[in-house]
C-alpha cells in the first residue's frame, strides 16, 4: 500500500504507462481511439527550471477508504447521501453533539454545500447522528465470508438462487455482449445496495429482483465481499467509435452546457469512489447506457437526486458517448493513474 | 502496484467504522487525548509524499502532525506537514509544462503565466508558520463541530516563490481594486457547491511580504500541502494560504463569495470569544493568527524524578507579530519567569524556547508556558470559546508526575 500510494511518477512516465497498457489492451481490436490519436513517441517526462530551481511533474495516488456507517438500513441515507462527498472519518470522530448541532450541520451541508440529497432524508440523517455512536456499535458482528460468496457464486443458494455465475462468470467480469455489468472489483457496499434494492424493487429488474430476494442478508455480504475482492482482467472489446469516445471524455471530464462532469462523482476516468460511487471506467458500453435509459425512465430510483436528474439531461447520443467513453478506460486503478 | 491498492480497500471495507481491529492501511493509533472523545485516529503512512501521520479524515485528506516532531526543530518537515482540504476534486496529477497561473479582473493586462515565468521572476523567501484556523479545536468546551484537531494542524518551513505584488504589478492593477481573491485546482465534487477562494485587501495583496511558494524547505512543495505554487499570507490563517494556486482575481467590489462572507467567521470580540449559546454578535473573518506557545519534551504522562533538575522546552509564534518572550510558570500563574529563545528564523517562523525547573519533592509540577509577542500581544489565560472552534490560543499547561 504504502509503496502504491507513494509512488511519485514524472506525468510523462505515467502516461507512457499508461498508452503502453491502452495499446496492449487493444492489440486484438487493432487500434483504440486513444492509442490511434496519441503521439508515436511519448513525451519526456517533463520539467521546469529556472533560476537554479528545477520543478518536476507529479503523479500520485490518493488513498481511499470505503468505511461505511454501520447500522444496517437506519444507515441507509447517511451512506448514500454523505459519502460521495466526504469519508467518513471525520463524522465519526466528533464529539456528542445535540440534536440542534447535528441539525445545522446537515443542513448546511445541503444548502449552502449543496450536497444532491432530498429535504426528506435529513431526519434520517440526523437521527442517526444524534445516536451516532448506538448506532456504530450495531455494526454486526458477523464478518463478511468471500469463500462461501464463492461458493453461492458457483453454485447458487438452497433457496433457489441461481448461481451468479452464469451471467456475470465466476469472475465477475460477465462476458463482451455487455448485457450483464462486470462485477469483479466493485465496492461490495454498493453491490449489497443494489441486491437490496432489487428485493425491495426500487431498483426494478424482472431477472435481478427474484434472486435477491431468494438471497439472505448473510448471503448478499458473502457474494459482495466475493466480487468485491476479485482482480479479474478486462476482455478484448471491439475499437469503439473515436469520436464518440472523444465526444464522451468531453461529457465525463467537462460535463456538457450545465456541467454534469461524470468523473467529479465517479472518479478520474471513472475509477470510482468507493463504498457509494461505482467505477464506470472497464464497465460494458451496453450496460452503462442501459442503466442511464433506466434512471430516465424511472426504473431505478436508489439515488433520486442524484442520477435520475443528471440522466434526464442527456440525449441518446450522449448516453452512447459517455458509455463508449468510460468502456474503453479498460482499467479503472490505471485510469486513476493516468 | 495497483492491486495492491485494490487489496488495501477491502480490507478497510470488512474491518471499517469503529472495528477494534488495525485497518490493513494503518500503521498504529495514537490518543489524542481530546476532553470526552472519541480522541482515538490512526496513523498511517499511506499518503503520498508523506511519512506517517495522524489520520483525521481521508477524503478530503485531512492529517495531523504527529506531536512529537514539533520537538525536533523550528521547520516542519514536508513530509510531516499537515494537510487539509475542502473538496475532494483534488488533482492527482501535475504536469509543471503545461500548468498555468491566470491573473484576471481589474487588471490593464491579463496573465496567464508559467511557472517558467514564475521561476525568472525576482526570488524571495519567508519562513513562516501555516496554522489552519480550526487548529486545536477537538479541546474547545464545550465541543463543537468540526475538524477535532488537537495541537498538530500547524507547520513551520521556510517558503520560496515571488511577491505577489510583482505579479499584481505585471498585471496592473485598476485604480478602484478593492482585493484580490485567490482559488486553486481543487473543486467541489458537485459543481453547485461554492469553490474555496479567499480574498485580501489590495493593499494587504501588494505589501511586499504575501507570497507564491514553489519551494518548502527548499524542495518543491508535497502535492497535497498545494504544488506547484501555493499562496502564503505570513502571520494569517491558512484558509488564506490557497493551495495549488491557479487563479487571481483582482476585484473592484468586496468579495462575496461563502467561505469569505459565511464560512470562516468569527465573532468580534476580544480572542472571538462568546458565550455558548449567545446570539446577537457582530462577525468578522478569521484572519491574523494570535501568539502561541507549547511544551515540547514533557507531556501530562512525563515522570520526573523528586527534586531533579527537569529540562523544559517547546516552541512559540507570535501570529501576526514575531515572539517578544516566552515565559514559564511553575505556581498556577502567579509568578512568570523568562525562558531563553532560540534563533531567530524571522518574524513570523515558530521560535524554540527552553529552561530548566527544579522538581518538588513529591506530587506533580504543573508548568504553564506563555508568550507574548513583539505588538504586545499575550496569550490568555482562559481559552476562548466560539461556535467554529477557531483561533484557540489559551496559554497551555501541562502536568507533570514527580515520582
Amino acid at each position: 500500500m504504502a509503496n502504491s500510494a507513494n509512488a511519485i511518477a514524472p506525468g510523462g512516465i505515467a502516461a507512457v504507462v499508461f498508452l503502453l497498457t491502452i495499446a496492449t489492451q487493444t492489440l486484438w481490436a487493432c487500434q483504440s481511439a486513444l492509442a490511434a490519436e496519441a503521439p508515436p513517441v511519448a513525451p519526456a517526462p517533463s520539467i521546469v527550471t529556472g533560476g537554479g530551481v528545477t520543478l518536476h511533474s507529479v503523479s500520485v495516488s490518493l488513498p481511499r477508504s470505503d468505511n461505511t456507517f454501520q447500522g444496517g438500513r437506519g444507515a441507509d441515507a447517511i451512506n448514500n447521501d454523505c459519502l460521495i462527498c466526504h469519508s467518513a472519518g471525520m463524522v465519526l470522530d466528533q464529539a456528542t453533539l445535540s440534536r440542534a448541532a447535528w441539525q445545522a450541520e446537515v443542513e448546511k451541508m445541503r444548502d449552502a454545500f449543496k450536497a444532491p440529497f432530498a429535504a426528506e432524508d435529513i431526519p434520517a440523517i440526523v437521527d442517526y447522528l444524534t445516536n451516532l455512536k448506538n448506532m456504530m456499535s450495531q455494526s454486526a458482528g458477523r464478518q463478511p465470508d468471500a469463500k462461501h460468496g464463492a461458493v453461492i457464486v458457483a453454485q447458487g443458494t438452497a433457496t433457489g438462487a441461481p448461481p451468479c455465475a452464469q451471467c456475470h462468470a465466476f469472475n465477475g467480469v460477465s462476458d463482451a455482449s455487455g448485457a450483464f455489468p462486470r462485477l469483479a472489483g466493485q465496492s461490495a457496499f454498493y453491490l449489497a445496495g443494489q441486491l437490496r434494492d432489487f428485493a425491495s424493487g426500487v431498483r426494478a429488474s424482472a431477472i435481478m429482483s427474484p434472486i435477491a430476494k431468494a438471497l439472505s442478508p448473510g448471503d448478499v455480504a458473502d457474494v459482495t465481499a466475493y466480487f468485491a475482492g476479485v482482480d479479474a482482467p478486462f476482455l478484448p472489446l471491439k475499437a469503439p467509435n473515436a469520436a464518440l469516445v472523444k465526444h464522451g471524455e468531453e461529457l465525463a471530464k467537462a460535463g456538457g452546457p450545465e456541467k454534469l462532469h461524470c468523473d467529479n462523482c465517479h472518479g478520474r476516468g471513472g475509477g470510482g469512489a468507493p463504498p457509494v460511487i461505482p467505477y464506470l471506467g472497464g464497465q460494458y458500453a451496453h450496460y452503462i447506457a442501459f442503466t442511464l435509459q433506466m434512471w430516465q425512465e424511472g426504473f431505478r430510483k436508489n439515488s433520486p437526486d442524484a442520477m435520475a436528474v443528471i440522466a434526464k439531461k442527456l440525449d441518446d447520443e450522449e448516453i452512447l458517448a459517455v458509455a463508449a467513453y468510460y468502456q474503453q478506460m479498460s482499467s479503472p486503478l490505471e485510469a486513476a493513474a493516468k | 502496484m495497483m492491486q495492491s491498492r485494490r487489496r488495501i480497500l477491502q480490507h478497510a471495507g470488512v474491518l471499517g467504522g469503529m472495528a477494534a481491529t488495525l485497518p490493513a492501511w494503518a500503521d498504529a493509533f495514537v490518543n489524542l487525548d481530546l476532553p470526552g472523545g472519541p480522541d482515538r485516529r490512526e496513523l498511517t503512512t499511506a499518503f503520498p509524499q508523506k511519512a506517517q501521520m495522524i489520520v483525521q479524515r481521508t477524503r478530503p485528506p485531512l492529517l495531523e502532525t504527529p506531536w512529537d516532531v514539533y520537538d525536533r526543530g523550528v521547520f516542519t518537515p514536508n513530509d510531516r506537514f499537515f494537510v487539509r482540504w475542502h473538496w475532494a476534486v483534488i488533482p492527482e496529477a501535475v504536469d509543471v509544462a503545461a500548468f498555468k497561473l491566470d491573473v484576471r479582473g481589474h487588471v490593464n493586462q491579463e496573465l496567464s503565466l508559467s511557472l517558467a515565468d514564475l521561476l525568472a521572476m525576482p526570488r524571495v523567501e519567508v519562513v513562516a508558520v501555516c496554522q489552519c484556523s480550526g487548529n486545536s479545536r477537538g479541546l474547545f468546551q464545550p465541543r463543537v463541530a468540526g475538524a477535532q484537531w488537537q495541537n498538530g494542524a500547524m507547520g513551520n518551513a521556510r517558503w520560496t516563490g515571488v511577491r505577489l505584488r510583482d505579479v499584481l504589478d505585471r498585471a496592473g492593477v485598476k485604480a478602484g481594486a478593492v482585493a484580490v481573491r485567490s482559488s486553486g485546482l481543487d473543486d467541489p465534487v458537485v459543481p453547485a457547491a461554492p469553490k474555496v477562494m479567499k480574498p485580501l485587501d489590495v493593499d494587504h495583496a501588494r505589501d511586499g511580504e504575501v507570497i507564491l511558494a514553489f519551494q518548502m524547505n527548499g524542495e518543491q512543495l508535497p502535492l497535497l500541502n498545494g504544488f506547484p505554487v501555493r499562496l502564503i499570507v505570513p502571520g494569517w490563517y491558512g484558509d488564506y494560504w490557497i493551495k495549488m494556486l491557479s487563479d487571481i482575481e483582482v476585484l473592484n467590489v468586496p468579495d462575496q463569495n461563502y467561505f469569505e462572507r459565511v464560512g470562516y467567521r468569527v465573532p468580534d470580540t476580544p480572542h472571538a470569544s462568546v458565550k455558548p449559546g449567545e446570539t446577537g454578535f457582530k462577525t468578522v473573518p478569521v484572519t491574523r493568527m494570535v501568539p502561541r506557545s507549547f511544551f515540547t519534551n514533557v507531556t501530562d504522562t512525563t515522570t520526573v524524578k523528586p527534586g531533579a533538575a527537569v529540562p523544559v522546552r517547546g516552541i512559540a509564534f507570535g501570529g501576526d507579530g514575531g515572539v517578544a518572550r516566552v515565559e514559564l510558570s511553575a505556581d498556577g500563574g502567579q509568578t512568570w519567569r523568562q525562558t531563553a529563545l532560540g534563533r531567530d528564523e524571522g518574524t513570523y517562523s515558530f521560535r524554540q524556547w527552553n529552561t530548566q525547573i527544579m522538581a518538588p519533592p513529591s506530587g506533580s509540577l504543573t508548568l504553564q508556558a506563555r508568550c507574548t509577542n513583539t505588538k504586545g500581544e499575550v496569550q490568555p489565560a482562559e481559552p476562548n470559546w466560539n461556535g467554529g472552534g477557531f483561533m484557540r490560543n489559551v496559554i497551555e499547561r501541562v502536568q507533570l508526575t514527580v515520582a
